[in-house]
């Protein structure tokens, strides 16, 4: 059995990734169709116009609508483990991966906290290292808050300079 | 380090039985000479003398233990001090009289390979026995300080390297296009009918020309990097690398070892059929952007049979294994190959029935893949020593093997599928800082065990 990690994100964030692909979604409609009308205006609009902006509507709408089935899958799956040594970070289930970074090779942590996460009382985790950067997608302020404490703590114990 | 030390007072007895062995002749001459003075006067006298010498003699002879070197104070009116650095000495020889031992006291004689005569350079007529454990340290500690291995590359390496350099075809592409742009339509022209004269005159002088301008961009690449590379040279002294190089302008960098995040051995095909490599440092950005060569080698050309002994010399804290590498996916070629299959073969079949001699061209691309495909799943291993692993991967046609401390691996990244995760088979790569190739330490296809190997590797305190 594949073994998953402990720790999973807060629910609400399944509402964060569906507003967020909302509005992506309108977003680049609206601009498709914005685009329509401009070139209808400047006389440009003909029909392989209407094809291309017809195949690109229909992109990202199956887009939108794959990443909207697939909300369940992408929270069941994405998880995280902090131990002593180091932090995990897990994705996938059909192709699986998962990354370790140790405690003492974590540079800095960030955190970013958009309209959607805010409204949801969550915050994202950024934990940069010399070489790589990862994500938490979306935290408890106050865990996140914790976990940026322990990871300091952590981190002044075991110090190796780059 | 110490003070100006005298030596133990049982020196003053050696003193004494020195200066008595000097005064011999004239002992024995006064014996002879002087028969009127009693031979009790006579001797006391003499002790009385031969003990004020020794005295004086003792007085005014020191030494003192610097951090860098041993200085001995002689002379009573004519001062004369010896200054031997710790790391040019030779010999210490150790002795101790009957009378020293209980006192813990031992003369020391110190040689240096210098000075002509039989005589050692400073004896230490009297001094306590921790001198000599003390001498030996500092001697110690200063050779390790001070040595310094130096590396230069010859001239005729640079020619070689720059001869080897797959570069060379790109320059060579690079005027083409130059030339194509630069030159007026009317000179094309021209051109293009001088052309047809030489496909007229025939394949030798279509050959002709191709060689002389193959020999002209072989010379421009010999000019570009002896004037990079003239009088490369690396030194090593105790924390650091010093790199210097250049024909005009010569650049110097120095790079403390702390900052070197690994270390890469590469060869590229062309290079191997001559059996040579070149190393370079992978390092953190930050260290001074170098304007055209963004690698830094360490070693630009080195021959294959050489490379681990002169690292071992400029870095003996790497350790750099031959041919020790455990291979990971000699049994899983297929594994590697069945991607390039599954998308080739559906494009390659679709372009024939459009387009067959495209299709050609797409069956030679796609047979090098393959190739290469079927090279890494071949080659690809690692080993690890210590502290220290070493992957070896194929990219392309080059064979890179790169070694990392542990303590430079950023994260690790584990990859499988649901299905190879069942056959227990899975992706690992491990990130490094260096501006370069950060992302290129990955071995594809390898059994759950050597992942595990190389986690546990990682994750150890």
């Amino acid at each position: 059995m594949y073994v998953l990690l402990s720790k999973q994100l807060p629910l609400r964030i399944k509402r964060v990734w569906r507003k967020t692909i909302f509005v992506t979604t309108s977003i680049l409609l609206v601009g498709i169709v914005s685009c329509g009308f401009i070139l209808n205006w400047l006389d440009f609009w003909n029909n392989y116009w209407l094809i291309a902006s017809v195949s690109g509507v229909s992109l990202i709408m199956i887009h939108t609508i794959i990443s909207l089935i697939l909300i369940p899958y992408r929270y069941t799956f994405n998880r995280y483990e902090i131990t002593n040594e180091d932090l995990a970070f897990q994705k996938g289930y059909f192709f699986r991966s998962t990354t370790f970074v140790p405690i003492n090779r974590i540079q800095h942590i960030e955190t970013e906290q958009g309209p959607f996460l805010r409204k949801e009382n969550l915050i994202e985790l950024r934990i940069h290292t010399a070489a790589t950067t990862h994500h938490i997608a979306g935290l408890d302020i106050e865990e996140a808050q914790e976990l940026r404490n322990q990871i300091i703590a952590l981190v002044k114990v075991a110090k190796e300079d780059v | 380090m110490s003070k100006k030390q005298r030596y133990h007072p049982l020196s003053w007895i050696i003193e004494f039985f020195q200066q008595l062995k000097n005064f011999v002749v004239p002992i024995i001459l006064a014996l002879v000479g002087w028969r009127e003075v009693s031979l009790i006067y006579l001797s006391i006298g003499l002790f009385v003398l031969i003990s004020g010498v020794a005295s004086l003699q003792y007085a005014t002879r020191y030494y003192q233990l610097t951090t860098d070197s041993l200085i001995v104070y002689t002379g009573v009116l004519n001062k004369k001090e010896t200054v031997i650095p710790y790391e040019r000495i030779q010999t210490l020889k150790q002795q101790q009289w009957f009378f020293f031992k209980p006192f813990h006291v031992v003369r020391i004689t110190i040689e240096t390979a210098g000075g002509s005569s039989t005589e050692a350079e400073a004896i230490l007529t009297a001094v306590p026995e921790t001198v000599v454990q003390q001498l030996e340290e500092l001697r110690h500690q200063q050779r390790e300080a001070r040595k310094i291995n130096v590396y230069e590359v010859t001239t005729s390496q640079i020619l070689v390297f720059s001869l080897t350099n797959l570069s060379i075809f790109a320059t060579f592409f690079a005027i083409l296009a130059f030339v194509d742009q630069i030159i007026p339509a009317s000179w094309s022209t021209w051109l293009l009918t001088v052309g047809e004269q030489f496909l007229q005159a025939g394949w030798l002088m279509l050959l002709l020309v191709g060689c002389s301008v193959l020999l002209l961009v072989s010379a421009l690449s010999i000019i570009r990097h002896m004037i990079f590379y003239y009088r490369f040279r690396v030194t090593r002294q105790p924390e650091t690398l010093t790199l210097e190089r250049g024909l005009l302008e010569r650049k110097t960098q120095k790079i403390p070892l702390t900052k070197i995040q690994g270390l890469q051995i590469n060869q590229q095909v062309l290079r191997k059929l001559f059996g040579l490599v070149s190393v370079e440092l992978l390092l953190a950005s930050g260290q001074e952007e170098d304007d055209e060569l963004k690698q830094v080698f360490l070693l630009p050309i080195v021959h294959e049979k050489e490379v681990s002994q002169v690292l071992r010399t400029l870095l003996p804290e790497w350790q750099f294994p031959n041919a020790e590498l455990h291979y990971t996916s000699r049994n899983k070629t297929w594994y590697f190959l069945r991607i390039p299959l599954m998308i080739l073969i559906p494009i390659i079949v679709g372009v024939f029935f459009i387009r067959p001699w495209l299709s050609i061209i797409g069956l030679l691309l796609f047979i090098s893949w393959l190739l290469i495909e079927m090279v890494t799943s071949y080659y690809q291993g690692y080993v690890i020593i210590n502290q220290q692993l070493c992957i070896q991967q194929y990219f392309f046609f080059t064979k890179i093997q790169t070694f990392v401390k542990r303590a430079k691996i950023q994260a690790l990244y584990e990859e499988t599928s649901k299905w190879l995760y069942l056959k227990e088979i899975y992706h690992v790569r491990l990130f490094i800082k260096a501006n370069t190739s950060a992302a290129s330490l990955r071995l594809r296809y390898i059994d759950k065990e050597d992942l595990s190997k190389i986690k546990a590797f990682y994750q150890k305190k």
